[in-house]
């Protein structure tokens, strides 16, 4: 039997070659067939390829640098770095990994490891989603902390974490990993902030106890927080009418807005008016403990807004484990800064999460 | 069964898989030259088939192997040429053409420490082929290393080289590395020694058009005449119809020698 590859002369019945180790007669069926890349994974390789080739896109020249002077009290003159651009070139790669390395999974995708790619992003992704599903509750928190922590350990062994010898420092670097990761998760839950609804809205199709998110980049004050808009305000200190306390505030919840600035509103008969006009009960409801006042009439500021509610405030009393009474606060004059986010999203009870009109 | 059917005659049965009666049969060989003359035409996913049945017909078969290999890198299928790459490599142990197509395949991956390990091993190997060489080259070229010029040359100088192949796959090695001027003497001829290639003629014509050469428009025409159906040379045709200030720019720029 004659090898294929070497042409040695083999004893009939031989597996392998005893020359060169090639295959000589397979026994076992072999996939001739090759693995095929589908057009749409070819055209994304073509995209990425360029970000992969590391220090391509800024290669610096080569120079050296020749030191003069005195530096921390040592003379450091004629000291020559003959490697200065290939340090350039080397820091300008280190920055391109650190920088992949943000997007979960991305550097083994780069370098063509698409099962830890799979395996990495995909446990990110599905962390993530989860945090979004969970999003305002406990459960989102926690996985909030998981996507953090997946994400700051994806960020260190992409740039060798684990080659990091001593224990401290390994802690202390993931430590300080995982504040900085924690930063941009923060931000997004500071930019939706979430909030319990106390009022029904039937034209909103929102409930007391329906959850909201809000965005914070859909205020733009003073332009588009219009009148039936549920905004999430920032609750002020106030004074409780009649009884002389002052109740600290802080508290985010949503309100609707009534009055816009320089505005007279008239609460009669369990309507809102505006100049004359009554304001549609369903679209803009009266509080409950104020369905049964004659007459009120309110005046809003300059750069505030009259919004309807009903905090419930504990109020402060001398022995701090006993809550003594709870007030509530019907309709508040809020300044403008203290409406932090606009309801976008019907976000609790999940069957009847959706969108909520951008204009009402 | 009958007490002679152990017998053995001088019969012809046909086999149970054999082809039907009228056509031709076949083997490794004749799909491996039919695979080539696809190669030529530039149609790289029939010669990746054509290579598969070469497989078929004897599944030990190295070109098959190394065409597929070589096929997966034209085709752009880089991780997947890899993967074939180790699996050919069970079978044929450290074989240096195998060898040089992981190198390649690694280097155009952007993997050029692999390349480097992957050729070098090759390139230690007893046999050296054109291929090997080529391969070699095209690695230091993607590694920006120098001295590829002397690996293309040793490539075309083996005696038992198929030169005007390999001459035209030098071509397109510095065509992809954008050494225009270079590519320019090796395309040239292969389109001289293969003229019914049309792969020779679309690379002569991207070539031209890199350079901004007013003959871009026949060699094109002449690949799309021999391959009507060369998607590549379409595409270049109508950019190159309708070029405009900065593309002659570039071209003017890039038949600068030694850039």
């Amino acid at each position: 039997m004659r090898c294929p590859r070497c042409e040695f002369e083999n004893i009939p019945g031989v597996k392998t070659c005893i020359r060169c180790g090639s295959v000589m007669e397979a026994e076992t069926p072999i996939a001739i067939d090759p693995p095929r890349a589908p057009p749409w994974k070819k055209r994304v390789r073509r995209l990425v390829r360029p970000l992969a080739a590391r220090g391509s896109l800024i290669t610096p020249p080569s120079m050296a640098i020749t030191l003069e002077g005195r530096l921390f009290g040592h003379d450091v003159s004629g000291i020559t770095w003959q490697d200065a651009g290939e340090g350039a070139k080397h820091l300008l790669q280190r920055c391109e990994r650190v920088l992949q390395s943000l997007v979960p999974g991305l550097p083994w995708f780069l370098r063509g490891d698409y099962r830890i790619f799979r395996r990495t992003a995909g446990l990110w992704l599905g962390l993530f989603l989860m945090m979004v599903f969970w999003y305002g509750t406990g459960a989102g928190q926690l996985f909030r902390g998981l996507t953090v922590a997946v994400h700051a350990m994806l960020i260190g062994y992409a740039n060798g974490l684990g080659q990091v010898r001593r224990w401290w420092r390994r802690l202390a670097i993931a430590l300080l990993l995982l504040y900085a990761v924690w930063m941009p998760y923060r931000m997004i839950a500071r930019a939706f902030p979430v909030g319990q609804m106390n009022i029904e809205i039937p034209a909103q199709g929102l409930l007391a106890e329906d959850d909201v998110v809000g965005w914070r980049g859909a205020v733009q004050f003073p332009v588009n927080v219009t009148r039936g808009a549920v905004v999430l305000g920032r609750l002020p200190q106030m004074q409780v009418p009649g009884r002389g306390v002052y109740v600290r505030g802080g508290t985010v919840a949503p309100v609707q807005v009534i009055g816009l600035p320089g505005e007279t509103l008239r609460l009669a008969s369990g309507q809102f008016h505006v100049d004359g006009v009554p304001l549609p009960v369903d679209a803009y409801p009266v509080p409950p403990s104020l369905q049964q006042v004659e007459e009120l009439e309110f005046s809003v500021p300059a750069a505030s807004y009259l919004v309807s509610s009903s905090f419930l405030l504990d109020l402060p009393t001398r022995n701090r484990l006993v809550r003594e009474e709870e007030v509530v606060a019907n309709v508040v004059v809020l300044p403008a800064s203290s409406l932090e986010a606009r309801a976008v999203l019907r976000w609790y009870p999940i069957l009847r999460r959706g969108f909520l009109p951008p204009n009402p | 069964m009958s007490r002679f059917s152990h017998l053995e005659f001088d019969r012809h049965q046909p086999a149970a898989d054999s082809p039907p009666a009228g056509e031709s049969v076949r083997d490794e060989y004749a799909h491996v030259e039919a695979a080539h003359q696809a190669w030529l035409a530039g149609d790289f996913e029939q010669a990746l088939r054509e290579y598969s049945r070469a497989l078929g017909a004897n599944n030990v078969f190295l070109p098959g192997w190394s065409g597929q290999l070589r096929m997966l890198v034209e085709l752009d299928e880089l991780p997947e040429a890899l993967l074939w790459a180790d699996k050919a490599l069970e079978l044929f142990p450290e074989h240096p053409e195998l060898l040089a197509a992981k190198a390649v395949a690694s280097a155009r991956n952007l993997d050029f420490e692999k390349a480097i390990m992957y050729s070098d091993n090759a390139m230690s190997r007893e046999r050296t082929t054109g291929y090997i060489w080529l391969a070699r080259g095209e690695v230091l070229l993607a590694g920006g290393l120098g001295r590829a010029e002397l690996c293309m040359d040793n490539a075309l100088n083996l005696e038992t080289a198929d030169v005007p192949a390999l001459r035209l796959e030098v071509g397109r090695t510095w065509l992809r590395y954008r050494r225009y001027v270079d590519a320019l003497g090796p395309l040239r001829q292969s389109a001289v020694e293969l003229p019914a290639s049309a792969l020779a003629w679309y690379a002569l014509g991207a070539c031209s058009a890199a350079l901004g050469l007013p003959e871009t428009a026949a060699h094109l025409d002449r690949a799309l005449e021999l391959q009507p159906g060369m998607e590549a040379a379409r595409r270049a045709r109508m950019a190159f119809q309708r070029r405009g200030p900065i593309s002659r720019l570039r071209a003017r720029l890039a038949r600068r020698p030694n850039r």
